[in-house]
């Protein structure tokens, strides 16, 4: 009876409108109408019916990308749009649905719903063709996967399920901002800044290769389900990259890169990506002077962009995806964050960490947030979270599809590549009680040395992806002359979430970095972090075992 | 001779009407930044252990554009300046080089390329850039050297012990062609129009319209002092329409029209008729009984026997397979044998700009590895009269006749560009069909096929698979002896080069051109084939594999719509 009244439910906000209206656009129009066809025809004999359709269609727009290389300019590129369509069917009831099972192995991607593989036509027609393709394969693949899911659960004893719905539905949200128009720019002048901007580089002889890109970008997202949840999000942005390479003077080639963004192009930006081209530059003429690591474990010093990475990693990955997905062939889900339980302490006391998917921009700034997410991919409304107060788990992303515990969602679902809605993170601000200045930082670092009878420590300005991941820029801080140098090739060894204990401080100054970790459309991250600097008691260090390069044949031109 | 003088007289007529321009070398300068940097790296290069003996730039100086349309709109638009370098560098000597194949591992295809800089005043990031790629290629082919020398310490002794490269000739040649220019937004406005045809035909699952372009001038110096400068031009609209039948099996319709100027494309009318048969011939497709395995007589129609005879003797007849154990070799010792009917004569002609007024794909001047092209007899009057060959010499063919030919980033490779196949006896077409009436009864088989239209298939020529080819012909019809004629589904042609070529024993008068893209080791290249329709005494034929699954539950809603 109560599986009846769901599937009503459902149904009923179907194919009775929207209690909002939705905004007057073919994306709108060519969704509903869509929508409103499959949940009325889409059924095969023996499947059991549609419970949801999830749309959420993407429109990139990439200006020319304006890309200079010692004072010259590489051909533009091509003005870009592409419109990406995901759609997510399940079948069943909310009692009992069809995802949340993964069918065969996990070293592949998840694959829970099919791709259009050719570029959809940007009318109501081609719309409507590519989500009656992915509606229609999504279905079959649906119910195939219902089948599945119901024989393992048959061969389980799963205590937890027993009455636990699949899905608890939630208060359906919705959010719509004008659509606004790709960042208008000067081209001529972008072009002149690029210029000036990579002929810095002709001052440094070592570098063999220094780029210089200025990438207008604009992703207008557009969503709708069959509860009638829809939001409708416009982001301008614009990314500036330097990269560069260069083979240091023990004869390593390296490549690196830098980028920040901005929400719109505006004279700031010039006199910006100059002083971060400067600054970039001297980091550079370090590391071709740098030296070779050897072991170390001890403190370190983690400037803000490499303790965003360094909190993001220890952290963040542990309370994503924290509902592992079933597996018919025993595995554990690899991509299921590990802190799951509430109280549990995680980080050292003194720090706040929140997830706020409400903040669009860094404050005070209009340095835009990847992660800006008023409504999630279930049509909840978003809420800020506080993930750690006392260094104690306080809240978790969640989604519709409850824990053991049964806490409703809190807005936190976000489809990723092919998948359906899973707990993520939006916009990380970790946000210290008490906080030093860089300098001091610095001299609590040598202290600690001291302490420890280190002959240095270790400043880092980025942080790997991953444990075992090398470092590319790192200095080393000596505690008797406090004399600096580059390093090159260290590697982080043996790194825990313990580490997240051992901070002892925090900086002043934040910094925001935009996220590519789960990026649903290629070219613009969905998640981003703000940290300050942070001060870890331990983190060990091994040299890499790479081998310098010879020198090149030639002399550069 | 007199015959192909006049052939190449009249095909050559609409070439000269273009306002090509004979520039001069020295005053190009891309060409003058390679050699510099070229001169510079070979003092040095050529002292190194191992030596790198040969460099060559191929640089890419085009504009493409892309336009794509289905549904009423446009699903993919790109205008863009393409300006990529790719350097082919080579260590050791001409006896055994850094691209020997590898006895366990035959995929060293690959180039390094780099977008370029703009070259301005001074040039100076346009070489830094020539620069970090030379290096980069250079220590690559170091590398490789050493991976090939080792290897051929242990390989078993090779069948052709010809070296890996013969050192091209000097060239110089400089071209230069006004830029393709096409109205893009009557184009796209034309591809709007034509895919609302598919509106309301709930049997066309997705359909697709497209024109593509690239048009500019390619650039070559070699560490030989070849210097060329010649032009790029390729223009297309083309379209596809699939559908699938109710057990499973894919079907489409797909047509094309190579062009090198506005005024050579289709009218609005032409195209939108063009585009109401294919839709008739898909629906009659779709409803059509399926082929069952038979060997039977047939008739290849002109296109079709153009893509035939790439895929069933074309490959077999690149240089390279020649040389590599690792291929079947059918034809390497079959030189002065009689390998097709004596009827039929087969050139591999490049340099033929145009044929029947329909601009031919595979024509170019220079190939990728600076050699200049030249017309190659393959085949006289049945008998095979020598091979494609790139700068890889193999036993009995020293030089390069210049198909060295590749896609921007793979070392080119022996692949063939205007194939065009002639027959020494023809009949009108009609005459052709009653033969093929009379060859049926003469057999005493219950129907003859006709291929009218074949996109392409595969040929296997590794040793390590059967030797055999399959190809797959889009629109085929039954012929019954009585004259009736029936569209068929899902015929797949399989054989053996050897036996299939014999069995053709009349051809007729109506030569056509097949225009595409062909792809192997060295990935895409535009080709042609030109031939006239043949019928053959027997083909075998078996089923199309089929994709196992129903169409979708619900029509598409843009042909359910009025």
């Amino acid at each position: 009876m109560k599986k009846l009244f769901l599937t009503f439910f459902c149904l009923f906000f179907a194919l009775t409108g929207f209690a909002e209206k939705l905004p007057d656009n073919m994306y709108f129009k060519a969704m509903k109408d869509e929508m409103d066809r499959s949940l009325k025809k889409l059924r095969r004999k023996g499947v059991p019916n549609l419970f949801s359709i999830t749309y959420k269609l993407e429109n990139l727009q990439l200006a020319p990308t304006i890309k200079g290389s010692f004072g010259k300019l590489y051909p533009l590129s091509t003005r870009d749009e592409k419109l990406s369509a995901y759609v997510v069917v399940s079948v069943g009831s909310a009692q009992k649905d069809s995802l949340g099972f993964k069918h065969g192995s996990y070293s592949s991607r998840y694959a829970y719903a099919p791709e259009y593989e050719t570029d959809i036509a940007k009318s109501y027609d081609g719309i409507r063709q590519a989500l009656w393709y992915l509606t229609d394969e999504g279905y079959v693949f649906a119910a195939d996967l219902y089948q599945q899911k119901q024989a393992y659960e048959r061969t389980k004893q799963l205590a937890e399920k027993k009455n636990a719905p699949d899905v608890v539905l939630s208060k359906q949200a919705h959010f719509v901002e004008e659509i606004s128009a790709l960042p208008d720019y000067d081209e001529k002048k972008i072009k002149d800044w690029v210029k000036e901007v990579s002929a810095l580089g002709k001052d440094y002889d070592f570098l063999e290769q220094f780029v210089v890109e200025v990438s207008p970008v604009k992703r207008d997202t557009y969503y709708l389900n069959s509860w009638g949840g829809f939001y409708q999000v416009s982001e301008p942005a614009v990314q500036v990259q330097f990269l560069a390479q260069l083979r240091n003077k023990d004869g390593f080639k390296q490549s690196y890169r830098n980028e920040f963004w901005f929400s719109s192009i505006h004279e700031d930006m010039y006199t910006q990506m100059q002083k971060e081209a400067k600054t970039f530059l001297e980091e550079l003429e370090g590391l071709y002077q740098a030296v070779k690591p050897e072991e170390y474990t001890g403190p370190v010093l983690l400037r803000p962009q490499a303790a965003g990475k360094f909190v993001y990693n220890l952290l963040g990955e542990n309370v994503q995806n924290i509902k592992p997905l079933m597996s018919a062939n025993q595995q554990e889900d690899p991509t299921a964050g590990k802190f799951r339980k509430l109280g549990l302490r995680v980080m050292a006391p003194g720090i706040t960490v929140y997830d706020n998917p409400l903040a669009r921009y860094v404050p005070n700034t209009n340095i835009p947030l990847g992660g800006f997410m008023p409504v999630d991919d279930e049509g909840v409304a978003a809420e800020k979270l506080t993930l750690l107060e006392g260094g104690h788990l306080q809240q978790l992303p969640r989604t519709m599809r409850p824990l053991a515990d049964q806490i409703p969602s809190n807005g936190h679902a976000r489809m990723m590549h092919r998948s359906f809605a899973r707990e993520r993170l939006t916009n990380l601000q970790v946000q210290p009680h008490t906080t030093l200045s860089e300098e001091e930082l610095e001299q609590k670092l040598l202290e600690r040395c001291r302490e420890l009878g280190l002959p240095y420590g270790y400043i880092l300005y980025d942080f790997p992806e991953e444990n075992g991941g090398v470092v590319s820029r790192a200095m080393r801080i000596y505690t008797d002359s406090e004399r600096r140098e580059m390093v090159y090739g260290l590697r982080l060894s043996n790194l825990t979430t313990r580490a997240l204990r051992d901070i002892m401080a925090a900086g002043e100054q934040t910094r925001s970095i935009w996220l590519d970790t789960d990026s649903v459309f290629k070219g613009l991250p969905t998640q981003s972090i703000s940290s300050p600097s942070l001060l870890v008691d331990e983190i060990e260090f091994i040299p890499t075992d790479q081998k310098p390069d010879k020198k090149p044949f030639v002399p550069k031109p | 001779m007199k015959k192909y003088i006049f052939l190449f007289i009249i095909v050559g007529f609409p070439f000269i009407t273009f306002a090509q321009t004979m520039c001069r070398v020295q005053d190009q300068k891309p060409l003058e930044l390679l050699s510099k940097e070229l001169k510079r790296s070979m003092r040095v290069f050529k002292k190194q252990k191992p030596p790198i003996y040969y460099i060559a730039y191929n640089l890419n100086d085009l504009n493409l554009l892309d336009i794509e349309v289905s549904e009423n709109g446009v699903a993919y638009k790109g205008d863009r300046h393409h300006f990529v370098l790719q350097a082919q560098v080579r260590a050791g000597s001409p006896l055994m080089d850094n691209t020997r194949t590898l006895k366990m591992d035959n995929t060293n295809y690959s180039l390094d390329t780099l977008q370029m800089p703009e070259i301005g005043k001074d040039g100076k990031a346009f070489s830094t850039t020539v620069w970090r790629l030379t290096e980069k290629a250079a220590e690559a082919a170091q590398q490789d050297f050493n991976r090939v020398q080792a290897d051929s310490q242990a390989a078993s002794e090779r069948a052709d012990d010809s070296p890996d490269f013969v050192l091209p000739q000097k060239e110089t040649f400089c071209e230069e062609y006004p830029a393709l220019e096409f109205d893009k937004q009557k184009i796209e406005q034309l591809l709007v129009k034509a895919s609302d045809l598919t509106r309301g035909k709930p049997y066309v699952l997705s359909s697709s319209f497209s024109f593509e372009m690239q048009s500019g001038s390619r650039y070559f110096a070699d560490s030989v002092g070849t210097q060329l400068k010649t032009p790029v031009r390729l223009a297309r609209l083309s379209y596809i329409l699939r559908g699938k039948t109710a057990d499973g099996a894919k079907i489409n319709r797909f047509n094309a029209y190579d062009v090198l100027s506005q005024e050579e494309l289709p009218t609005e009318q032409q195209l939108m008729a063009d585009i109401e048969q294919s839709l008739q011939e898909l629906q009659s497709l779709l409803k059509a009984p399926e082929a069952e395995p038979i060997t039977v007589p047939v008739i290849l129609k002109n296109r079709a026997m153009a893509v035939f005879v790439h895929e069933v003797l074309g490959h077999r007849v690149e240089g390279h397979r020649q040389k590599e154990d690792s291929f079947g070799k059918t034809f390497t010792d079959k030189v002065g044998q009689e390998i097709v009917a004596p009827l039929l004569t087969i050139v591999d002609d490049a340099t033929l700009p145009y044929f029947n007024n329909i601009p031919l794909r595979g024509f170019y001047q220079y190939d990728e590895e600076g050699v200049r092209a030249r017309p190659v007899t393959l085949v006289e009057n049945g008998i095979l009269k020598g091979f494609l060959m790139s700068s890889s010499p193999i036993k009995g063919f020293n030089a390069s006749n210049g198909h060295g030919r590749g896609d921007e980033g793979l070392r080119p490779v022996a692949r063939m560009a205007n194939t065009r196949v002639t027959a020494s006896q023809t009949v009108p077409y009609d005459k052709l069909e009653q033969l093929l009436l009379q060859e049926i009864k003469r057999q005493n088989k219950p129907y003859g096929i006709i291929i009218e239209d074949l996109s392409g298939g595969f040929t296997m020529t590794e040793t390590s698979s059967p030797q055999t080819f399959k190809l797959t012909p889009t629109l085929v019809y039954r012929v019954y002896p009585d004259g009736r004629k029936e569209p068929i589904r899902g015929a797949d042609i399989v054989g053996t080069p050897l036996a299939a070529f014999r069995e053709v024993i009349f051809a007729a008068d109506d030569y056509d051109v097949f225009n595409g893209s062909c792809r192997a080791e060295s990935e895409w290249v535009p080709v042609s084939g030109i031939a006239p329709s043949v019928l053959l005494r027997k083909l075998e034929f078996e089923k199309t594999g089929k994709s196992g699954l129903q169409p979708p539950l619900l029509p598409p809603p843009f042909g359910e719509a009025k």
